[in-house]
């Protein structure tokens, strides 16, 4: 077998593991395809988006850039580079990859599904709709997209037509994993939690990594414990802002209370500043009790949850 | 065939000598709460070297700020105070919290920083050392080592 037959090989065993949620395996795979072939333009692009799906923000970088070094004008290369762009919250660079990707490849949904999470993340839910509707016009049996308008739609309340596009979704992909998420969503937001509990450890059943699975289970506990929920709802919300940002939240708080409490005392309200300071001080003993609290509720719940030896 | 004899992925870790003294980024911020920059600054940026972090520049740049900004900042809120007429006590408190915050941001900056590559060294089997008694022996000996009493260097080590 030559060399580029054993690199293609690779590759579909990659794809495989990728579809099977097996991140971790479809690294090694393209690890192995590009040891034989660095420049592999479509090795290093698929990396990239699985190590955009990993968070890995400055190898997926690197790897993008190499995509596009190797092939500027590549389909894969430059979906890679959009995604990169989105995750590192480069809009117009984005914008442009995604454009680009349209124009190299105008009968596949993938810069269409591009632009329409470009959309969400900038808070234009319309137009991220509209993006969606027109890729799902492309491909009707695209599962991608038919999930992503299903989420969309779940978050805006439609939840007959979001149920409908999960359905439409598994009966094209029974094990589709965003589908079932999805539909475990819609089950939560109609208030069926043990439908939608049951959803999530199934998704995690099939991927224990799987960030939608994990979110759903954890959004069907914190529904169980409005304290415990709280922390929840906290930690979600602080993820939607990014490190960054959620970094100087919490310092804003701290100096809030710092000034807050010199001020009141310094101008003679000591009794105001204790109030203050106990406050700080259980919300300070709340985020060390509800994390750990909230680990121990879904360690419980995810007990039953292994991934296969063999997987 | 394994992450180290094939294609290297770049965030992947690159074991050094130091690798051995590795812990995790928690450890150099708590060290920042309760014993101070004197022990956080130096720890942090060992730990980057140790774990070998592809950001480890970065994080040099973010303790050299922490380490100018300190005067300058305290300068101009205690001047930007002075019209106030508040009492020297009053304006000592106020003029600590932006000096306070710098650090806690350079130090958290730091923790999001090497706790990518610290979680990735962990999922390839990297283990780490414990900091709990670092930051124990920096709580209890760091006041008697008298760093706040050196002059100048108080306001940016304490």
């Amino acid at each position: 077998m030559n060399e580029n037959h054993v690199v293609d090989r690779h590759l579909e065993i990659a794809h495989a593991q990728a579809r099977a949620g097996n991140r971790h395996g479809a690294i090694e795979s393209l690890r192995q395809a590009l040891s034989i072939d660095p420049h592999h333009a479509d090795a290093h692009a698929e990396l990239a988006l699985l190590l955009v799906g990993a968070k890995r923000l400055h190898a997926a970088g690197v790897e993008a850039e190499r995509a596009l070094a190797s092939e500027p004008e590549g389909v894969l290369p430059a979906l890679a580079a959009g995604h990169v762009a989105l995750l590192r919250n480069r809009y117009r660079e984005a914008e442009e990859h995604f454009l680009r990707l349209r124009a190299l490849a105008p009968e596949l949904p993938a810069g269409l599904l591009g632009i329409a999470r470009l959309r969400e993340q900038q808070g234009k839910r319309d137009l991220a709709e509209a993006a969606l509707r027109d890729a799902r016009k492309l491909d009707p049996e695209d599962t991608e997209v038919l999930c992503d308008l299903g989420e969309l739609l779940e978050t805006k309340g439609q939840l007959r037509e979001a149920e409908k596009l999960a359905r439409q979704a598994l009966a094209i992909d029974p094990e589709d994993v965003d589908a079932l998420v999805l539909l475990g969503r819609v089950h939560l937001h109609a208030g069926r939690v043990d439908d939608a509990k049951e959803h999530a450890r199934w998704v995690l059943s099939m991927d224990a990594e799987h960030a939608g699975g994990l979110q759903l289970l954890c959004a069907c506990q914190a529904r169980r414990s409005p304290v415990l929920g709280l922390w929840w709802r906290f930690v979600t919300w602080m993820g939607t802002q990014g490190s960054t940002k959620g970094i100087f939240i919490l310092l804003g708080a701290f100096v809030v209370y710092q000034v807050s409490t010199v001020v009141l005392q310094g101008t003679g309200h000591s009794g105001a500043a204790q109030v203050v300071n106990l406050l700080w001080l259980g919300i300070v003993v709340y985020t060390w009790v509800a994390p750990a609290g909230f680990e121990r509720m879904l360690r419980k719940e995810l007990a039953p949850v292994r991934l296969r030896d063999d997987f | 065939m394994s992450a180290r004899d094939g294609y290297r992925i770049a965030d992947e870790p690159r074991p050094g000598p130091l690798d051995a003294w590795v812990v995790a980024p928690h450890w150099p911020l708590l060290s920042l709460m309760l014993a101070g920059p004197w022990l956080a600054w130096p720890w942090a940026l060992f730990n980057s070297w140790a774990m070998g972090s592809p950001t480890k520049w970065k994080e040099h740049g973010l303790v050299l700020l922490a380490l100018a900004l300190p005067w300058p900042i305290a300068i101009g809120t205690w001047e930007a105070l002075g019209p106030l007429g508040l009492s020297t006590d009053f304006r000592r408190a106020l003029v600590l919290i932006p000096v306070i915050v710098v650090k806690l941001l350079v130090g958290y900056f730091l923790h999001s920083l090497q706790s990518g590559p610290f979680e990735l060294r962990e999922h390839f089997g990297g283990e780490s050392k414990n900091g709990m008694m670092l930051v124990l022996a920096g709580f209890f000996l760091g006041p008697r080592l008298g760093i706040g009493s050196i002059p100048g260097l108080g306001l940016v080590l304490q």
